[in-house]
């Protein structure tokens, strides 16, 4: 079993389509989120034909589902935690022909292996913290990762993700992957990050309207990471 | 050497009991069972992949690899799924693992992949099957 399991309620998502984002996912784990990050090895991400038999295999630690309608209109994917496995849901990507969107996938498993307790944060220059989501200041920005299985080959457009150096933990060169930003605590749009201050009140840093809009729809939902950050 | 050989090999010296007796496979009820020929599997032939699409068989392979007896769990997959599917897929997800241990060499997830599917192709070899191409790549 995976580490990191993919599930399509209902077929919502073509078992291929699944399995191909998960292959992308996995390879964007050890060749490219692992090696910036001081997390440990990284988690291994498959896809399942369903949820029978998962709590009697060893190793699954989340599931991510994907549903045609989530509890809140609009929140792209939200977390829960049940007997030591963590569970989140997620609208089904879009594909269009030999392209396949794995970013909302690629976004949780990135954040969930970054902080898989949702209760890391570090300090910025000004005594704020700022929560350690990798994700999140960079939300709408993903690039390819082709997989070819059997002789079939398919793109998978994965998320981009923020590096060490971003929170000024170190003087890497790149500050996310995709190399797009060029200080600490800088956003592209559609990003956001969230802040505690040194009082202990939170707010939201947005890049745009749109991302405004995408928090906006997260806090909606309790079981939101967010929400499970404010809890 | 490549590094699937490596792999069954590696199995074979450590944990790799005698081959199954069982060669023939089915494809369903009702359905002549379909034998695996010796000599060369090419996993991007045309002709293999009759009763499910190579990407939608690795969940199913996966999801056996996962259980107490493993190897049973692939044995009974053939009741559904042809020798070679399967065999196809264990080529894939061993290759998979390989490169996955490469990242995380401690992880047991990683090490029960390579071992459980090294474990099947070095059955598979026993019979004459190989070498396996053609299974694809997540790199």
């Amino acid at each position: 079993m995976p580490e990191f399991a993919l599930v399509a309620e209902d077929g919502c998502v073509p078992l291929d389509v699944l399995t191909y984002i998960a292959a992308a996912v996995d390879l964007q784990m050890r060749r490219d989120v692992s090696p910036l990050l001081d997390t440990g090895e990284p988690w291994t991400v498959g896809a399942l034909t369903s949820l029978e038999g998962l709590r009697d295999a060893p190793g699954v630690r989340k599931v991510l589902t994907f549903r045609r309608k989530l509890g809140v209109a609009g929140a792209l994917g939200f977390h829960t935690e049940t007997a030591g496995i963590d569970y989140a849901e997620c609208l089904p990507p879009k594909f269009v022909g030999q392209t396949i969107d794995g970013t909302t996938a690629s976004h949780e498993v990135i954040e969930t292996f970054g902080d898989p307790g949702c209760d890391q944060a570090w300090p910025m220059p000004n005594g704020s913290k700022v929560d350690f989501e990798l994700s999140d200041p960079v939300e709408a920005d993903s690039y390819p990762i082709t997989v070819k299985i059997g002789s079939e080959s398919r793109v998978v457009m994965v998320s981009n993700f923020v590096t060490p150096a971003w929170f000024g933990l170190d003087d890497g060169p790149r500050f996310d992957f995709l190399g797009l930003l060029k200080a600490p605590f800088t956003m592209t749009p559609g990003g956001y990050y969230r802040i505690v201050d040194i009082s202990g009140a939170e707010d939201y840093v947005y890049a745009d309207a749109d991302s405004r809009a995408r928090v906006a729809a997260k806090l909606a939902n309790p079981t939101s990471r967010l929400s499970r950050r404010n809890g | 050497m490549n590094t699937i050989s490596r792999l069954v090999l590696i199995a074979a010296l450590v944990g790799w009991s005698a081959p199954s007796c069982k060669t023939i496979t089915g494809t369903g009820p009702g359905t002549a069972p379909v034998p695996i020929v010796a000599g060369v599997l090419d996993c991007a032939g045309p002709s293999l992949w009759k009763t499910i699409t190579f990407a939608n068989l690795i969940p199913v392979v996966e999801h056996a690899i996962g259980q107490k007896d493993p190897l049973g769990a692939l044995d009974d997959l053939l009741t559904t799924y042809s020798e070679a599917e399967v065999t196809c897929v264990a080529a894939y997800l061993n290759d998979a693992g390989a490169k996955q241990a490469l990242a995380a060499p401690t992880n047991p997830v990683v090490a029960n992949r390579v071992s459980v599917t090294a474990q099947w192709l070095a059955r598979e070899t026993a019979k004459g099957v190989g070498p396996i191409v053609n299974y694809g790549s997540p790199e």
